[in-house]
């Protein structure tokens, strides 16, 4: 009696009950792929804020008017006390640490070239937003000085907006009318593709802030700043005496709470971070809950099992097997049923979650602590309930093994 | 010549109940030799299936002695109880006990899967076995497609394929029909007169009882009667 012949007993006892076999291996099976594929889900959205950010570089500097708690809730005082243009303009002349800084005014407007039509997002920025932001143009220029100081109708288009006015054809130096006044384009952004939410970036029109400000809008009010400061380290300091500047401009007494938010990239990361702990912890418990209704449906049919089961080891214990194997090809049966079925498992989560990706331009990530983790938890009810009554059964008097009903 | 197969010497069984004792078994006194074909009858609750697990090692008798070819085996351990069953004990179920799906030779040849036998020896005792009780030409099928007749043919044949010195039956033919009895009972019979193996039957029917050369009758859990076919008739002692 050696191994390999025990291990051939369980194999057959498997293959003899292939129902069972199939069903028990179906809970594993399909609680191992919920939680792979899920919380991959979670975990590649996170990952790809996290690269999105980090490559916008590290010391880069929000400056928003209104005081934000948390994520986007917006405190009570501020909203009359916006930023203003001197605002921007003492940040950029005062404090040493930045090195760049530009307006941003966002509006929505509709944009018509020919028989075309689009609406999109008009970002109001100055000449050094595309540095601040390392963005590319794929074609013409970037504004110049005097287009700012001049509030010049001049635009720079996303690739989405160009394609979809000019359906391929030439875009440079044509003349589009956004919200009804005529704009030049002078260049074309290079492709970024869709953001970690599912956004498009290239669906947006560069525009001179001023330009937004005097012909679009007229408007005074500078709802967000974006500074670059000279180094990641001075980023700190940058920050710290933006907040100072700002207080005084707006005249802010010692008690009185910020109407502006000064933040710098990793705070930035850090609430992305927590949204999306939060969506994979979600997502993972909805898995969990998956693992645990297979793993219910895993106890149910070893248990149905056990009747035939244990008349199965009586005979055995009849014909000459003593309990120790008859244990031991239990524990085979179970180990082989379990991690079989953990493997297809985790094929079948790697599967999906690719699949996932492909199909709903998701990103995923599988994260192998999602597959360690349902792996194990099943593998372990698997092996129980597979385990544990033989365990019983065989410790029985063989008459009362073959007697059970 | 060596000592008889089987000696019993004042075997009790006794389940707690309650505050005492129920005894199945009140102190069996008795003497199996090899080749014999013993009948052990008696009503129900009489203890003989008790008796018979006792004599196959399924269970483990509460008092007194069991020799079995000489060496007390009363006091054994449960894996050398397992041993002793895989080399010396064949057991016939009422229930035949056949594992489902799985096919007729394998079935017989499980018994073999827990011993030290090559491939090929087990497959040559499998058609030895198969052959002996004229099952070859079914040894692909499942037992759900035999008849009840059949499926005991097989598990005879599978009591046999460890070339046991004794086949236990226990009312081997209460799910059978008389004319499948009669036919179990001489296969039974043929296996003792030709290959001189010792079969110990339980049966509550005289005309299954008739197949074989001596008859005990139990109650409440003794003896009380033995008969021989050579007309001797004893009481109990
Ligand atoms: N595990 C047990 N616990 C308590 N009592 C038991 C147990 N097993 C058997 N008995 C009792 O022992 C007595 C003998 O039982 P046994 O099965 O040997 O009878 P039997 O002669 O085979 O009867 P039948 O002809 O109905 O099969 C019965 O009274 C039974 O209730
Ligand atoms: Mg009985």
């Amino acid at each position: 009696m050696n191994a390999w012949m025990l291990l051939r007993i369980a194999l057959k006892a498997l293959v003899r009950n292939k129902v069972r076999t199939l069903l028990t291996m179906l809970g594993i099976i399909i609680g191992v792929a919920a939680v792979i594929a899920m919380v991959s889900l979670g975990e590649g959205a996170r990952r790809q804020v996290q690269n999105e950010i980090s490559s916008m570089g590290t010391n880069i500097l929000f400056v928003q008017s209104g005081s934000f708690r948390g994520f986007g809730v917006h405190g009570g005082a501020g909203t009359s006390a916006s930023l203003t243009e001197e605002d921007y303009l003492a940040i950029l002349r005062e404090i040493a640490a930045v090195k760049a800084a530009t307006p941003d005014v966002n509006t929505r407007g509709q944009v018509v070239f020919g028989n075309q039509n689009w609406n999109t997002q008009l970002e109001g920025v100055n000449e050094y937003f595309l540095t601040i932001r390392s963005w590319m143009i794929s074609a013409g220029e970037n504004f110049n000085e005097s287009h700012i100081q001049n509030a010049s109708r001049v635009c720079i288009l996303g690739k989405t907006v160009a394609d979809n006015l000019f359906q391929g054809g030439e875009s440079l130096g044509q003349s589009i009318r956004i919200r009804n006044l005529p704009f030049q384009v002078i260049g074309v952004l290079q492709s970024k593709g869709q953001n970690a939410f599912g956004r498009d970036q290239d669906d947006l029109i560069l525009v001179p802030y001023t330009t937004v400000m005097k012909k679009l809008q007229q408007t005074r009010n500078i709802p967000s700043i974006l500074v670059s400061a000279i180094s990641a380290e001075a980023a700190y300091t940058a920050e710290a005496e933006i907040r100072e500047l700002l207080r005084q401009r707006l005249r802010l007494g010692d008690e009185e709470e910020d109407t502006f938010t000064v933040r710098n990239l990793s705070e930035v990361a850090g609430a992305a971070e927590e949204t999306n702990r939060i969506m994979t912890l979600l997502l993972g418990s909805i898995a969990a809950v998956s693992l645990l209704v297979g793993g219910i449906g895993i106890m149910n049919i070893m248990l149905v099992a056990v009747t035939e089961r244990t008349r199965e080891i009586g005979l055995r214990l009849a014909i000459g097997a003593h309990a120790v194997l008859i244990r031991i090809q239990f524990l085979l049966e179970a180990v082989v049923l379990s991690l079989t079925g953990g493997a297809i498992g985790i094929a079948l989560g790697i599967g999906a979650s690719h699949l996932i990706s492909r199909i709903l331009q998701w990103p995923t990530a599988v994260s192998p602590a999602s597959v360690l983790l349902s792996v194990l938890t099943s593998v372990a009810i698997g092996i129980f309930f597979g385990f544990y009554p033989a365990h019983k059964a065989s410790s029985l008097n063989p008459i009362e093994a073959l007697r059970h009903e | 010549m060596d000592s008889p197969l089987i000696q019993l010497f004042g075997i009790e069984k006794s389940y707690p109940a309650g505050e005492d004792a129920f005894f199945a078994l009140k102190g069996i006194d008795l003497i199996i030799t090899r080749a014999d074909f013993v009948a052990v009858m008696g009503p129900s609750g009489s203890g003989k299936s008790t008796l018979l697990n006792i004599l196959g090692l399924l269970d483990f008798p509460t008092g007194g002695r069991y020799l079995l070819e000489g060496a007390d085996v009363s006091a054994l351990r449960k894996k050398e109880q397992a041993l002793l069953r895989s080399r010396k004990i064949g057991f016939v179920f009422q229930s035949f006990n056949l594992l489902a799906r799985t096919s007729v030779e394998e079935n017989v040849e499980l018994p073999l899967l827990y011993t030290a036998l090559s491939r090929q020896e087990r497959a040559h005792r499998v058609d030895w076995a198969l052959q002996l009780m004229g099952m070859q030409d079914k040894r692909r099928n499942w037992p759900s497609q035999l008849s009840g007749g059949q499926q005991q043919r097989v598990a005879i044949a599978r009591a046999l394929v460890n070339h046991p010195s004794i086949i236990l039956a226990d009312e081997p033919t209460g799910n059978l029909d008389s004319k499948t009895s009669a036919e179990i009972m001489n296969f039974l019979q043929k296996l003792n007169e030709e290959r001189a193996i010792t079969v110990v039957l339980v049966t509550h029917e005289h005309d299954i009882a008739a197949y074989s050369k001596r008859w005990i009758v139990l109650s409440d859990g003794l003896i009380v009667e033995q008969f021989s076919r050579n007309g001797s008739s004893e009481a109990a002692p």
